[in-house]
């Protein structure tokens, strides 16, 4: 029994990737395939892929973006370049913010032509920039 | 990274494919040699523009676990160690340091959201923390973590 949690630590980038990871779990590399491609097919993974560190490839400027706006917007807003991830959560008073998206942006301009594209939807926003990763992904 | 790297980054950005030989059948797909893409994937994990290959998860793989965003107003003297106490928990997937009052913003999930306050208590009481924010989520209505690889 292979967990999902096990794989989101990565498999190994090395020679042999999967013949490496069934070393892990202590089966044959055939058999490793088979679960993976069964993992697939019922559905509990899509496929895999590369995560980027994005700094790496000129990302310099990152924010959450807490926004409010109308139901129509939602839509518009998800398509936006830029944004990676979009949340709707509970309001809170002390920060009344229904819904959040991280952007990720190579300069300030960038930046910029994206919050007056928001200004010109009427959409109510606070801009928080990443100042930090304080949890570096270990390798 | 010279252009065959990019395209290798953007081959595999998509998709590493479960194969019993997965540098072959990308070298195949980008009309390249198996062992070049091999060296260049390993090169390029070892300078840092790969992180890690892992699956992209179902929508109900997802949606099985309660999320939330914490914000916490740290003292600026103590941004190391709160952030130290907290990565130390298994189930914080990102933990950032923003320009704002509430300085420290992370992610936690859990089975149930009785769980998550459970933990956000412990966190908060140990570090000593009055000021914070639980920001419950609703669903998520966007993941796509696929960036731009530039010339």
């Amino acid at each position: 029994m292979i967990k999902i949690s096990d794989l989101r630590k990565g498999i190994p980038i090395s020679n042999d990737p999967y013949g490496d990871l069934a070393k892990i779990f202590s089966m044959r590399k055939d058999e490793l395939i088979k679960i993976l491609n069964d993992m697939v097919n019922k559905g509990q993974i899509i496929k895999f892929r590369a995560l980027l560190d994005h700094e790496k490839l000129g990302y310099r400027v990152s924010a959450l973006i807490a926004m409010n706006m109308d139901d129509e917007n939602i839509e518009k807003v998800i398509n936006l370049a830029h944004i990676t991830h979009f949340y709707v959560r509970e309001k809170n008073e002390k920060f009344p913010y229904s819904y959040f998206a991280m952007a990720h942006f190579f300069n300030e301009d960038e930046l910029k032509s994206f919050s007056k594209k928001l200004d010109e939807m009427h959409i109510n926003y606070e801009i928080l920039r990443t100042v930090k990763n304080l949890k570096n992904d270990v390798k | 990274m010279d252009e065959v790297d990019r395209k290798i980054l953007i081959y595999i950005q998509n998709e590493f494919p479960i194969d019993d030989r997965p540098y072959l059948k990308i070298a195949k797909d980008l009309g390249l040699d198996e062992f070049e893409v091999m060296n260049r994937i390993i090169n390029l994990y070892n300078l840092g523009y790969i992180k890690k290959i892992i699956p992209k998860l179902s929508k109900s793989y997802i949606e099985k676990y309660e999320r939330a965003l914490v914000a916490i107003k740290a003292n600026e003297k103590d941004i190391v160690k709160v952030s130290e106490f907290i990565n130390s928990f298994e189930n914080i997937t990102h933990n950032y340091l923003r320009d704002h009052h509430y300085n420290i913003w992370f992610t936690i999930s859990g089975k149930n959201f009785e769980e998550i306050l459970k933990q956000i208590k412990i966190i908060t009481e140990k570090l000593e923390i009055d000021d914070y924010i639980i920001l419950r989520s609703v669903k998520s209505l966007k993941l796509d973590t696929e960036f731009e690889v530039k010339k």
